[in-house]
C-alpha cells in the first residue's frame, strides 16, 4: 500500500510497494518524470528539482527516473536502463537533475535554447541574455522585486519561429545575488542545497517569492544583452538587428534539425524584436534602463488594449 | 586563393558566390555560406553591395549605384573598398 504525501513545494511524492523507495513527480513542459530514489539524504535534498510552476503544455511522454544505492555510490536507471553510477549524494542529485532536463527538451519539437532569463512586464514579453556570471539572475530577481515584473526563467528560453517559452527551472541564485537582493533575505520557503557539487547555491521558486510561476509560450517585445561591468554604472545601449542575432547564436543551441532552421529561429526573434545592449554595472540605474528600453512596448500594448 | 588586395581592377564584375542562404534584417544580412558550414553578419553596406554584384556593375560603377541606392549623394569609397575585400575573403563575392 502506498502512501501520498503532499510536499511543500508542490510536487507529489509516494512511498511505494518497495519500502525503501519514494517517488517524486515532476513536470517539465511536455514530459512529466517519476523519480523514484531509495537514500532518504538524497531524497530529503531534491526538493530543489521541483519546478512549482502552472504548466499547460500536453504531456506527451513519460520517464521513470531510478536512484538505487549500490556499490558504495548512486545507480542511475532510466526507464528501467543504467545511465550512470554516481559516488555521491550530491553529484547524483546533478545527475538527476541534468537527466530530467534532457528527457524535458527531448520531448519538445527540438527548439533553439537559448541562454537567457524570460521576463513578461505589463509592456509585453522580454528576454535578458547573458553569459553566466552576467547578472541576470540579480538582475531578474531585482526586476521581480522592484518592478513586479513575471520572471519565468533565469537561464533558458525555448525559441520556435519567434515565439519563446521559457524553461521551467528553479532560478539559481549565487551568493552574489542573496547579497545584492536584499528582498531575499529571510524569504520563507527558499531551498538552500549545501554540497560540493553545487557550492552553496540558493534555489527559489517565484511562488516563494509571493508570485505567481506560469509556464506559457509568447512571442517576445525586446532583448537585453547584459555587458556586465560590475564596478561601474549601468546604461542601455541600442544593438543593431544584425548584431543582436549575432549575440543570440553565440548564446543559444541549435536544434538538431541544422543551422537554417537555428537562423529562422534567432534571426525571426532578432528581428521581431527591440534590442538593446544593456552595460550593467548599478543595479538601480539598470532597473531604471531596463523601464526606459521598454518604453516603446508599453505604447504598443496600451493600444493593443485599447482595442481589444 | 584570392588575394583581395590586387583584385579589386576597376574594371572587374564581381557575383554573389553561389548557395548563399541568406537572412534579410532591418540593418543588414545574416548569411549561412553551407560550403563553409560559416555565418556572416553583414552590416547595410555590405548587404547593399552583395545586391547589386550580380556581374553587370563593374567595380568603379559601385559607388555611384551604393550612393544611389543609399540615397545620398556619395558613399566613402574607401568604405566600399573595404567591405568588398572583406566579402571577397570571406568567399561571398568572386
Amino acid at each position: 500500500m502506498s502512501g501520498r504525501l503532499r510536499l511543500a513545494t508542490g510536487e507529489t511524492s509516494e512511498r511505494l510497494g518497495d519500502p525503501d523507495l519514494v517517488r517524486r513527480t515532476l513536470r517539465l513542459l511536455a514530459c512529466e518524470i517519476e523519480l523514484d530514489v531509495d537514500c532518504d539524504r538524497l531524497e530529503r535534498g531534491l526538493g530543489w528539482m521541483a519546478a512549482n510552476a502552472l504548466q499547460s503544455m500536453e504531456i506527451t511522454r513519460r520517464h521513470r527516473l531510478t536512484v538505487r544505492r549500490r556499490d558504495e555510490g548512486y545507480a542511475i536507471d532510466c526507464d528501467g536502463e543504467a545511465v550512470s553510477w554516481e559516488p555521491e549524494p550530491g553529484q547524483a542529485a546533478v545527475r538527476l537533475s541534468s537527466l530530467a532536463h534532457e528527457l524535458a527538451l527531448a520531448a519538445l519539437p527540438d527548439p533553439t535554447r537559448v541562454h537567457a532569463g524570460c521576463v513578461d512586464s505589463p509592456a509585453g514579453r522580454f528576454l535578458v541574455v547573458g553569459e553566466r556570471g552576467a547578472g541576470k539572475s540579480t538582475l531578474l530577481t531585482r526586476l521581480m522585486f522592484e518592478e513586479g515584473f513575471a520572471v519565468r526563467s533565469d537561464e533558458l528560453a525555448l525559441l520556435t519561429s519567434g515565439v519563446v517559452t521559457p524553461f521551467p527551472r528553479r532560478f539559481r541564485l549565487r551568493p552574489p545575488t542573496s547579497r545584492l537582493v536584499p528582498q531575499l533575505a529571510g524569504v520563507p520557503g527558499v531551498l538552500a542545497y549545501e554540497d560540493d557539487a553545487w557550492g552553496g547555491i540558493t534555489f527559489v521558486d517565484p511562488s516563494d517569492l509571493g508570485a505567481e510561476w506560469r509556464i506559457d509560450a509568447a512571442m517576445v517585445g525586446a532583448i537585453f544583452f547584459l555587458v556586465p561591468a560590475h564596478d561601474g554604472g549601468s546604461r542601455l545601449e541600442s544593438c543593431s538587428r544584425v548584431e543582436a542575432a549575432r549575440l543570440l547564436m553565440t548564446q543559444s543551441a541549435g536544434p538538431a534539425g541544422g543551422a537554417e532552421r537555428w537562423l529562422d529561429d534567432v534571426c525571426t526573434l532578432a528581428a521581431s524584436s527591440l534590442c538593446y545592449r544593456l552595460i550593467l554595472g548599478n543595479l538601480d540605474q539598470a532597473v531604471d534602463a531596463a523601464r526606459v528600453g521598454l518604453a516603446p512596448l508599453c505604447g504598443a500594448a496600451a493600444r493593443q488594449g485599447g482595442t481589444s | 586563393m584570392i588575394d583581395p588586395e590586387s583584385d579589386l581592377d576597376p574594371g572587374r564584375r564581381l557575383q554573389r558566390a553561389p548557395d548563399l542562404d541568406i537572412r534579410a534584417l532591418p540593418d543588414g544580412y545574416v548569411v549561412y555560406q553551407a560550403a563553409r558550414d560559416r555565418i556572416h553578419y553583414l552590416n547595410a553596406t555590405a548587404a547593399l553591395l552583395l545586391e547589386l554584384c550580380d556581374g553587370t556593375p563593374s567595380l568603379d560603377e559601385l559607388p555611384g549605384l551604393a550612393a544611389t541606392a543609399c540615397g545620398v549623394a556619395a558613399v566613402p569609397t574607401e568604405e566600399i573598398a573595404e567591405c568588398l575585400r572583406h566579402l571577397l575573403a570571406e568567399g561571398l563575392l568572386a
